[in-house]
């Protein structure tokens, strides 16, 4: 009996510090300066869970995304580009008919020439994988992945390409998207989509938006 | 029975509540080195300064990445500020000029400006308060920059000299809660900060930020006019966001209806 007893608050003694260490203060820090960590009830007091916590990472992610996203396939490709051979690991995908030859986040149809020009992401056409390096965009329930210029949200079959949602950040400019004034205000569009850049960390960042 | 539970939860509670204690302890070589650096530096009315900042990334499987900027940055007390960030991907300047805050991102050639306070220390909490801009080595252009490197200290050490880029420098570390930092301070009459390292060891990876000052100017006197930002050709004005987490909730979760603005 002493021994189920024992072994019953050896437990709850275990159970209570398990439950502090993981209420415990998380201690999320800035980047570049001292002064900014130490700043009271924004350095050392962030708790886990606090938004305080998730605004650093932010601001983190944004300041190093530019270099960042280069180590991956689809930030050397913009449409109007061609290539000679395909890349290996490459699939055909289809929409309504057109065929399209697909490889991490970038499309090519065969030229006349004999070569594949890089095309813009096709809408509603279905992909195994979400590219590499995309990024994931929390809208309420629905995560989107953004990667080459293209929203992608995850299907039975896959993930799809689907239209830019309203209101959302992303990082970077779909490949190829031209700057233009409307009502005062620079935006840059690629014919479907409009991005508003505003400034964010210090750093430029794009908002889908209805001009 | 009680009594164990009751201790459990007390030893908790302590362990919990302990970060909020601190104690100061600064080896007295350590403070002095740096006091005399922080000192020398807060006495400059003016300075200028070049460095090569590495910002480590630590991806989700633990590999970790550098990714490195030149940043320049003068200073003129008590309330100007000018800052280049470089590198081949990202090109942006900040300006404070005692009023308002600039930054200019020279790839897309767009513009911010926010209002601010009328001293640097100030400028800098509201730059980090209410727009997230956390600027490199910023630390070196507050009006005491002894109270703002040791405010949260627990622990200082001092480990000697060793060179860094080529110079002889006292090396200096210290402990906080959140963050570990060491500093090279230059050995000599000029005790100059060569190499600043802040380690973020409660994250994953412990990634760290490290700064190596490659060249200092505290002679050479600065314009006012060189702290006033000027647009560039073309340039375009854009908002200044403020800093609040999870934007995107706000957004429609539907896709937006494609749309045909009538161009101006």
């Amino acid at each position: 009996m002493k021994t189920r007893f024992s072994s019953h608050y050896r437990f709850m003694f275990l159970a209570t510090l398990a439950v502090v260490c993981a209420c415990a203060p998380v201690l999320r820090a800035e980047w570049g300066s001292l002064r900014a960590n130490n700043r009271r009830g924004r350095g050392p007091e962030i708790e886990r869970g606090h938004p305080e916590a998730a605004r650093a990472e932010e601001r983190r992610r944004l300041d190093i995304e530019a270099e960042r996203r280069h180590a991956f396939y689809w930030a050397g490709y913009r449409p109007g580009l061609a290539v000679s051979v395909l890349p290996a690991g490459y699939v055909q995908v289809a929409i309504g008919g057109v065929g399209f030859y697909y490889y991490d986040g970038v499309y090519f149809q065969p030229t006349t020439a004999g070569a594949y020009a890089v095309v813009a992401s096709p809408v509603s056409v279905i992909v195994p994988q979400v590219p590499n390096g995309a990024e994931a965009i929390a809208v309420g329930p629905t995560t989107y992945y953004f990667a080459g210029g293209a929203f992608y949200l995850q299907q039975p079959t896959g993930f799809a390409v689907v239209p830019a949602p309203l209101g959302v950040t992303v990082t970077g400019l779909p490949p190829g998207a031209a700057p233009v004034t409307l009502n005062g205000a620079i935006y840059y569009t690629t014919g479907s989509a409009y991005f508003r850049p505003v400034m964010q960390a210090g750093v430029t960042v794009y908002v889908t938006a209805r001009p | 029975m009680k009594t164990a539970l009751l201790i459990s939860c007390g030893l908790a509670l302590s362990i919990w509540t302990a970060p909020a204690q601190q104690q100061t302890n600064i080896a007295p070589q350590a403070d002095r080195v740096l006091s005399a650096a922080c000192q020398y530096l807060a006495e400059a009315p003016w300075f200028s300064l070049t460095a090569e900042v590495w910002r480590e990334h630590v991806t989700a499987s633990g590999q970790k990445l550098q990714f490195t900027r030149t940043v320049s940055m003068d200073v003129k007390r008590p309330n100007r500020l000018h800052m280049e960030i470089t590198s081949p991907h990202t090109q942006r300047g900040f300006w404070y000029d005692g009023k308002s805050l600039t930054v200019l991102d020279r790839l897309p050639n767009l513009f911010s400006m926010a209002a601010m306070p009328g001293t640097l220390d100030a400028a800098l909490d509201k730059a980090r308060d209410d727009f997230g801009i956390d600027l490199p080595l910023a630390d070196l252009a507050v009006s005491d920059p002894y109270s703002n490197a040791t405010a949260k200290v627990l622990k200082g050490t001092y480990y000697g000299l060793s060179p860094v880029l080529g110079i002889n420098c006292h090396h200096l570390a210290f402990t906080q809660e959140n963050v570990d930092w060491q500093i090279w301070i230059q050995d000599g009459p000029q005790p100059l900060i060569r190499k600043f390292v802040i380690t973020h060891k409660q994250d994953a990876g412990a990634p760290e930020f490290t700064a190596l000052i490659t060249k200092w100017d505290l002679t050479d006197r600065i314009a006012d006019s060189d702290f006033v930002f000027e647009p560039p050709r073309e340039a375009s004005a854009i908002e200044m966001r403020l800093d609040q987490p999870k934007r995107n909730e706000d957004a429609p979760a539907q896709p937006a209806p494609l749309s045909s603005p009538k161009s101006k």
